[in-house]
């Protein structure tokens, strides 16, 4: 089979002969406004692998161009796009003047998007996040209203996640073995710096990667490539921060072939959107150029984002009701300050180093070598022989004295505890925060047998090493071949790390819930150990990871249709190394396990049949597998080396038919498309609390084999009424859900079997997390005299609660009280049905203005976002706890449930002002 | 132009960094002064001890088992158990400063030692409400709690009510200021219900180095035993729920410090955390080999154990070696239906056992070593036969070479209650052509990492010829 797909990749490059006759073309870019000439603006001619900066006079000139008709794009940043048709003539040059470039006045909404990818979707501590990817810079109607208009109510582009999509910088992709997701914050707040990139949406074929079915996003940080100029702005907002100053500078491409791009930003807030979320981001981006010949560059590129914000907590409805939908429970006063106990901390800077070689006028190589390291980590409090200190713990909730029943001789008796109740509610609304001091004080009476309460974190330090190589080339007049090749490596070391003993010496590295001797212990080489800030405990494992990629891709240019092929083949391979010999797991805890490989392949496939000039027909298809994550290999990486029972490759398929119309004043898409991941693999963590799987405290759950099918409706109309008024409509109609029952495996420290095993009745469940059905519509008004507004109206509809897997098996019913709690089918499937959020809408209003000062631009741009301040749920997830008829029964008996489903939110009605200045 | 680019720029990110940073670090908090509650007492838990005692009736009614304190009375303590070990679970015991009365409260709350009821701190009990059980039942001494439903004595107090009767003072004192340091024999009703400290003492071979709670598979809690000279023992209780039940019991000698209470007839020391053990100093082995006074190796012998007398602290066997190697039982003769033979049980003694009985033997290939076992309330195997060629007498046993002939031989087994009516014969070993000289053959009772198992081994009619 690979030697198949091998041969497939490099059978191509045999095919095609070079050879055709050549003219010139030359031109000179503009300012419309000023009159000014422009530096690195992009010239290229479509459809062939020719690109040009302009040089500092505003000029451009190609050598060698087919000849017949051909369209130049010409474009730059912050600038409307000019795309003309030009007829090249043999031997001849043509110089087709001097061509104005038009600001784009709107363009800085890209510059200003605050992404909600900073927040969490679920309650674990996963390093990375879990929406789409950024949209925003895209130029389709469809996909500017995903990101601008629904991305705030956490609308993923056809319901899929972003391990889906394949996020480059400079052709380095920044998704992650471990669960395959891009890291944001890595980049986050240089949104000058990002700005040059490129986007496909579904399988369609990028020129950098073969991508996945979610799209590519390529961000190139080439210094040359930026326009020259001094930039600086300053937003205050109050969504996930306050504000964000930020200032970029880029040289342009001097005489001596040097050009040099340097920005930073800030963005902080003392609390966020939700209570107690605090926010501190620092960001500094640099990237140097040397023209070494006309054919070779060398640049150099540092990106080092610093992210460090509070997350806020999901709360079930009865603490909702009892607070409001901004309560975190995460906070708490400590000696006047909001301190926050869950704080994501991300420091990851990236180095690459990027040759960029054009070998003749027909192909271009570029190679990068990039390094990453640093550390990802997600604090929370440990704590050992003391009460959970979450204010939300059910104990100190009205709903458990309302839940209540007590047993006498094996029978059951509701006695809910209606004064208790009543008090509970009063001491949680008097200290409905994290009580610091408790614990300060309860470790200062604990000082001479260590910390009871230490805030800890669960760390990630992944250190990765990518080279790859991107080979373009003109094999003929109408055929283009895109290949690429990478290799990357991954050492991540993960472990608890002691942040703060809260006032205490020590903390005592036990289990205090060890059954047998030694099983108390982390580590059975250093028993007993007693740990203090900064010290390594808990667990302590590193995760080796390889992989080694291919593609190619071949796009053939015709009059009446388009098409293009490409495969891809990767090799992964995945080791856990422990450091720890844990007390449970003596004989699998420390050393190197299995070493798991995988091999992977995809084709893909698709044509555009052009009906005229302005009306296409699009078709993309892919057929590909991808290797499960790692975090999915090793069920129990924290504290064995156990490897997923029966770990297989996901299969992926999906196809997309588009019907484009590109008007002078209508521009459409109608897209649908059906997307099947067969096979993935899920592991989720737990606590359990209470819960009637076993004794250990720590639960993992393996779901397996499961199947998913993403099927709907994309359409984008955009019709421009004047030329100062346009107005758009855009619609998204999906259905996203579980096409069969998976395999649950339940396990939990110290149980040597699995607690459970078998499958899990998901079959028509809806995938959560996202809005299923969005529709939009607005206007958009742009006034000569440089200012615009535009508002727009949203309805989103169809998101769905993350259903529990373990409460969809067998042992709902046979671990269920039978005797006192008969099973009654209606009530049962009342409990277990999906629920449905509701449908809300959203109206928002954006606007913007500049001002032309002597050479300067000075720029405000300012949007209100949920106008009307509606309250809406964005996510949630079922309590796995109480995975049984009778006790589902019994958390339904009283007025709040106990173990009711926890709740994200969306923002209410937020504002956001930037003002900026160009010179 | 280049250069006010180049320093309007500097300019404005070292404003960036150095303005507006967002605070996250935080001042150690400081703990609010203790209120005083302003209570003081009107009674001494001994006044109430005695009124426990003798309850009286307002007729019409009879007196309850667990009258409810109906007036204003407030007595105070110093609380000398922690729940910080698990041992104590809603429930903890207060005594007198002087030692002289200590009470138990049952409460429905954990972690009571992170919430102001740390050992050593003055406590105030506001009486009227509280149910008390008298002291004399059970022989536990003074109790209170919520009035009882069913079947305890006292219930505990509900998590929002008590606190209206018990209130934590300002005042707390060093439990050794308050700890009373006894022996073993000192141990009675004096000291019940109050914090004490045994020093020079171990715990029992049977106990050393097991888990605190014996048995971590089922569902009962353990009683263990510490010991000063060898004979007399005290009971040393855990709960399987303690966090430090999966521990192993200290091999050494030295201090153990706990809350004694009584159970019927039983004194019982419970230890608040595994810090309670201090033992540093080497153990006393107490339970020496007996070695007969008249050693001789023979080709043959037969043995009835008809000749001897029966005992229950080790019989004496002037031919052969008892040996209690691990915990302090030895093989003892006793007698059924006029039937002498020795026997082993692990029975309730807080451990494992290993006892052995050596006998000398001049190797004679050919000759056929046999013996009947029975078996009573067996839970698993314990009884192996060795052969050694270098064990010398009186010395460690894991120091010499044991060669398990267990095998040869038919073993009385499954006899899970009450006493298999027969002996069984056990077949034959053949002295091989190789084995001669002297030594032994070794009968061992083990359970050794086996805390569960306790099967009696009864042995009859050893005979080598």
């Amino acid at each position: 089979m690979k030697k198949i797909i091998l041969s497939t990749i490099f059978v191509f490059y045999t095919v095609f002969a070079i050879g055709q006759t050549t003219s010139k073309l030359t031109g000179k870019v503009v300012d419309s406004k000023t009159q000014n000439p422009m530096q690195s603006v992009i010239v290229s001619i479509q459809n062939t692998n020719l690109m040009q900066l302009s040089d500092s006079k505003g000029k451009f000139s190609f050598d060698q161009i087919e000849v017949g008709n051909q369209f130049i794009r010409i474009r730059t940043i912050g600038y409307k796009e000019q795309l003309l048709q030009i007829e090249i003539k043999e031997e001849k040059t043509l110089d087709i003047g001097t061509i104005y470039l038009e600001e784009d006045i709107t363009a800085e909404q890209q510059l200003t998007l605050i992404t909600i990818t900073d927040n969490d979707l679920s309650d674990d501590n996963s390093g990375s996040e879990s929406t789409a990817g950024l949209l925003q810079a895209s130029r389709d109607v469809f996909l500017q209203a995903a990101a601008f208009s629904f991305g705030q109510a956490r609308f993923s582009v056809r319901g899929i996640d972003n391990e889906y999509s394949t996020i480059l910088i400079n052709g380095v992709s920044m998704n992650r073995f471990s669960d395959g997701r891009p890291q944001y914050s890595n980049w986050g707040g240089l949104n000058d710096a990002t700005r040059n990139q490129e986007f496909t949406n579904g399988s369609a074929p990028s020129d950098y990667t073969f991508g996945g079915i979610a799209g590519t996003q390529y961000i190139t940080t080439r210094a040359s490539v930026y326009r020259p100029g001094s930039r600086i702005s300053f937003l205050s907002t109050n969504t996930n921060y306050s504000f964000r100053a930020m200032a970029t500078y880029a040289s342009g491409l001097n005489k001596n072939g040097w050009a040099f791009v340097v920005s930073g930003s800030r963005r902080w807030a003392q609390n966020g959107y939700f209570d107690g979320t605090n926010y501190a981001a620092n960001s500094l981006f640099a990237s140097i150029e040397k023209k070494l010949s006309n054919n070779h560059s060398l640049n150099f590129t540092a990106i080092y984002a610093q992210n460090r914000r509070g997350k806020n907590s999901p709360n079930t409805q009865e603490v909702t009701d009892l607070k409001n939908f901004k309560y975190n429970s995460y906070w708490g006063d400590q000696e006047g300050e909001k301190r926050n106990s869950r704080v994501k901390d991300v420091e990851e800077p990236i180095f690459t180093l990027s040759h960029y070689w054009k070998i003749n006028s027909k192909t271009k190589i570029h190679t990068n070598l990039s390094y990453q390291f640093g550390a990802i980590g997600n604090s929370r409090i440990d704590f050992q022989k003391a009460d959970n200190p979450d204010p939300n713990y059910y104990k100190k909730l009205p709903s458990y004295y309302t839940t209540l029943y007590t047993y006498s001789n094996d029978v059951a008796t509701y006695t809910p505890d209606y004064t208790g109740a009543e008090q509970a509610k009063t001491t949680f609304l008097a200290q409905p925060q994290m009580d610091w001091t408790a614990l300060y004080r309860i470790n200062d009476e604990n000082l001479s047998n260590g910390s009871r309460y230490v805030l800890y974190e669960d760390r990630t330090d992944d250190n990765t090493m990518v080279f790859n190589t991107i080979l373009s080339s003109q094999l003929a007049d109408n055929i283009v071949m895109n290949a690429g090749a990478s290799f990357t490596k991954t050492k991540s070391s993960n472990f608890k790390n002691l942040i703060d003993l809260l006032g205490g010496t020590y903390y005592n590295d036990i289990n205090t819930f060890g059954t047998f001797p030694g099983e108390e212990q982390s580590d059975l080489n250093n028993p007993n150990r007693t740990v203090g800030e900064g010290d390594k405990y808990g667990y302590n494992y590193i995760i080796d990871a390889a992989r080694l990629e291919a593609f190619t891709q071949f796009k053939f240019t015709y009059d009446k249709i388009d098409f293009y092929l490409g495969q891809s083949f990767s090799k992964s391979s995945y080791q856990r190394d422990g450091l720890y010999k844990n007390g449970y797991y003596p004989d699998n805890s420390l050393g190197k396990s299995q070493k798991m490989d995988f091999d992977n392949f995809g084709f893909k496939g698709g044509a555009t049949y052009k009906i005229t000039g302005q009306h296409y027909f699009d078709v993309n298809a892919v057929y590909m597998t991808k290797a499960p994550n790692h975090k999915d290999v090793f069920p129990n990486a924290r504290l064995n080396n156990r490897v997923t029972d029966n770990i297989k490759n996901e299969n992926i398929n999906s196809v997309d038919a588009s019907y484009i119309i590109r008007m002078p004043n209508l521009k459409a898409r109608f897209t649908a498309y059906f997307n099947e991941t067969e096979n993935t693999t899920d592991i989720t963590f737990y606590y359990a609390d209470n819960i009637s799987v076993g004794n250990g405290e720590f639960v993992s759950e393996v779901v397996s084999g499961q199947n998913k099918r993403n099927k709907g409706i994309e359409a984008g109309i955009e019709y421009q009424f004047t030329s100062t008024l346009k107005a758009t409509a855009v619609a998204a109609y999906g259905d996203y859900q579980y096409t069969n029952n998976p395999n649950l495996v339940i396990n939990a420290d110290g149980v040597t079997d699995a607690i459970f095993n078998g499958p899990a009745n998901m079959e028509g469940y809806k995938i959560a997390g996202m809005p299923q059905q969005a529709y939009s519509a607005g206007l958009e008004y742009r006034d000569p005299k440089f200012w615009w507004i535009s508002a727009n109206v949203n309805y989103l509809s169809n998101n769905y609660l993350d259903v529990a897997p373990l409460l969809r098996t067998t042992q709902f019913i046979s671990n269920s009280d039978e005797a006192n709690f008969p099973y009654d089918a209606a009530l049962s499937a009342s409990y277990l049905a999906q629920e449905k959020f509701d449908a809300f809408a959203l109206v928002n209003l954006v606007g913007g203005k500049t001002w032309r000062i002597k050479e300067k631009t000075l720029g405000l741009f300012a949007n209100v976002n949920n106008v009307f301040d509606i309250q809406y749920k964005t996510g949630g997830f079922e309590q796995a706890r109480n995975a049984s008829y009778s006790e589902l029964y019994k958390d339904h008996t009283g007025p709040t449930r106990s173990f009711g489903p926890k709740y994200f939110y969306g923002y209410g009605r937020t504002f956001m002002v930037n003002i900026y200045l160009n010179f | 132009m280049r250069n006010t680019i180049k320093n309007s720029f500097i300019i404005l990110m070292a404003i960036f960094f150095l303005s507006s940073c967002v605070h996250d670090t935080y001042d150690t908090p400081k703990f609010g002064d203790c209120v005083d509650p302003g209570l003081t007492k009107t009674k001494s838990i001994a006044d109430i001890y005695a009124v426990a005692k003798n309850p009286v009736a307002t007729p019409p009614s009879v007196v309850p088992n667990t009258p409810t304190y109906t007036t204003d009375d407030i007595i105070e303590g110093y609380i000398i158990s922690s729940d910080e070990g698990g041992n104590f679970y809603k429930s903890f015991y207060v005594q007198a400063i002087d030692g002289s009365k200590g009470y138990n409260l049952s409460v429905d709350e954990v972690n009571m030692y992170t919430k102001n009821f740390q050992p050593g701190t003055k406590v105030f009990l506001k009486l009227k409400g509280l149910a008390y059980a008298n002291p004399s039942s059970f022989a536990r001494g003074l109790i209170f709690g919520a009035p009882p439903t069913e079947q305890y004595a006292v219930n505990r107090l509900p998590t929002l009510e008590y606190p209206k009767h018990l209130i934590p003072s300002c005042d707390a004192v060093s439990e050794d200021a308050i700890v009373r340091k006894i022996t073993l024999a000192q141990v009675s009703d004096t000291y019940l219900n109050t914090l004490v400290e045994f020093d020079d003492v171990q715990f029992t071979g049977e106990s050393a180095s097991e888990t605190f709670d014996l048995v971590r598979t089922d569902d009962y809690d353990s009683s263990s035993f510490i010991t000063q000279t060898g004979t007399s023992n005290l009971t040393v209780r855990t709960s399987r729920y303690a966090n430090f039940a999966g521990y192993k019991m200290s091999e050494n000698r030295g201090k153990i410090r706990g809350v004694l209470t009584r159970y019927n007839s039983t004194y019982q020391i419970i230890l608040r955390t595994e810090r309670d053990v201090k033992m540093e100093n080497k153990r006393i082995d107490y339970h020496l080999p007996i070695v007969g006074n008249s050693i001789q190796y023979v080709p043959t012998f037969t043995e009835n154990f008809e000749s001897y007398t029966t005992s229950t602290t080790g019989s004496v066997f002037p031919k052969y070696l008892n040996d209690a190697f691990k915990g302090g039982k030895y093989w003892n003769v006793a007698s059924f239906s006029s039937n002498k033979y020795i026997q082993m049980s692990a029975f309730n003694t807080g451990g494992t056992n290993i006892a052995y009985l050596a006998m000398p033997i001049t190797f004679t290939p050919g000759k056929k070593l046999s013996f009947k076992t029975k078996d009573g309330f067996y839970n698993g195997p314990v009884f192996k036969v060795f052969y050694s060629r270098d064990y010398t007498p009186g010395s460690d046993y894991s120091k010499a070479t044991l060669v398990d002939i267990t095998s040869s031989f038919t073993i009385a087994s499954g006899t899970k209650s009450g006493y298999a009516s027969n002996f069984t014969s056990s077949g034959f070993y053949t002295i091989p052509a190789n084995l001669n000289g002297n030594g032994f053959f070794i009968f061992e009772y083990n359970t050794a990492g086996r805390p569960e198992v306790t099967s009696t081994m009864q042995i009859d009619d050893i005979t080598v010829n």
